[in-house]
């Protein structure tokens, strides 16, 4: 008798005693991340590990989120501490090439008028019942950017963390599922074949210059982002001067690949049944939806009216680049593009939308904190 | 509520607009002066430091 009970208490403290319809449900879910990425090559780099840690954390009893447990702890330095967001920033910036913006200035515009799906899905979050900061929080998953999504939402709704920066990876990685039928629709034939003139060559010194003109600028005009446009700058400082070499290769290799590890665990340490399996979270994804196609929406509709009153004509494709997902948005656009004209090269025009897009985000998060924080 | 979300979307958005028009200023701006510092030292307007 005395046996029997024994292993009924092991198997009672065994994870196939614990388990739930929840925690099977989020494995799926988990797998799904998994497969996206491996069989579909949707942002492998982010969603292997995110898919990876779903699974994990939703095996029960297992010692992974509790406080001070491993998991728990990248989550809470890396993300609660928005150290992450900001390391991410700093080895985009060392990979960022802000050549085509600094020589076609206007395209900052399309950048400011692809963050119309953040205004949309902010106003959609408060119909729903979402509170404002709740519904920013939600809103800038439009922006495309997953660092920007994580500093946000962990300043004004941290409750929201894990759904929103799931759902902003989760659509940035389906950017070339989302982005093109809503392209193909808004743009005529004549406008996809736009022809764009090739750009100037840009200085070493121009190149030095735009990373300290940027800082100032944005640092002065929305302070709440500077930790973000600030290391977002100094990486790109890194990458210009070409006499650092090591740190250059640290930002964009070594750190950024470190740090990315440590932001897809984190991110899908959120991803626990009992918080996540709630009508909310899907409200956000639907919402998230909203956004990122208002956004493209808002970024392809403003390169029309640009039009009106250009002399050189641009492709409107290049305007849904405008979205910050670089340089994926960048890359749609070259695609669509090509498919309507295989000789008309669009990626370099489309790289400057793109990164404004990263910019354009950072500041209307920095207005959110700013008028709501 | 309503009227403090519209609030805070106007001028969000329209300082997003503000600020990037103010940084391709910024960048125009930048490199009227790069050049002009290319020329002074005697290489072309796209001439490397």
């Amino acid at each position: 008798m005395q046996t029997f009970e024994l292993f009924r208490a092991i198997i009672l403290k065994t994870g196939f005693a614990n388990v739930t319809i929840g925690h099977v449900v989020m494995w799926f879910i988990g797998l799904f991340f998994m497969y996206l990425a491996i069989k579909k090559d949707f942002e492998p780099l982010l969603l292997i590990p995110i898919g990876f840690s779903i699974f994990l954390v939703n095996m029960p009893l297992a010692p992974l989120t509790g406080k001070g447990e491993l998991i728990n702890l990248f989550f809470h330095y890396g993300l609660e501490w928005e150290v992450i967001p900001c390391l991410i920033f700093l080895g985009i910036g060392a990979l960022t090439d802000f050549g085509p913006m600094i020589a076609n200035p206007k395209t900052l515009i399309l950048g400011a008028s692809a963050q119309l799906g953040v205004y949309i899905a902010y106003f959609g979050a408060i119909l729903l019942g979402f509170n404002l900061k709740e519904a920013a929080s939600i809103g800038i998953i439009g922006g495309a950017d997953g660092p920007t999504t994580i500093y946000l939402t962990q300043m004004l709704a941290p409750h929201l963390l894990g759904s929103t920066a799931v759902a902003a990876y989760s659509y940035m990685s389906m950017v070339p599922l989302i982005q093109p039928p809503i392209m193909r629709l808004l743009t005529t034939d004549k406008e996809k074949r736009i022809r764009m003139k090739q750009l100037r060559a840009v200085s070493k010194l121009e190149r030095i210059m735009y990373p300290l003109v940027a800082t100032v600028l944005i640092c002065l005009l929305v302070p709440p982002v500077a930790p973000l446009m600030g290391l977002f700058m100094i990486g790109n400082l890194f990458r210009e001067v070409r006499i650092v070499g090591r740190l250059l290769k640290a930002s964009q290799d070594e750190l950024l690949n470190i740090v990315t590890i440590f932001l897809g665990l984190g991110v899908g340490s959120t991803m626990q049944a009992e918080s996540f399996l709630r009508p909310q979270p899907l409200f956000i994804f639907f919402l998230g939806l909203v956004a990122f196609a208002f956004s493209t929406v808002g970024g392809v509709l403003f390169a029309k009216i640009m039009n009106l009153f250009l002399k050189q004509k641009i492709n409107p494709l290049i305007g849904a680049a405008g979205v910050s997902a670089v340089p994926m948005s960048a890359r749609v656009a070259q695609k669509v593009g090509s498919e309507y004209d295989p000789k008309n090269f669009l990626l370099m025009h489309a790289m400057g939308p793109n990164v404004a897009g990263v910019i354009g985000t950072a500041i209307a998060a920095g207005m959110f904190l700013t008028m709501l924080k | 509520m309503w009227g403090e979300a519209l609030r805070v979307a106007i001028v969000g958005f329209s300082v997003v607009f503000a600020g990037l028009w103010m940084l391709a200023l910024g960048v125009k701006i930048m490199s009227l002066f790069c050049k002009m510092a290319g020329r002074k030292q005697g290489g072309t307007a796209d001439a490397n430091i």
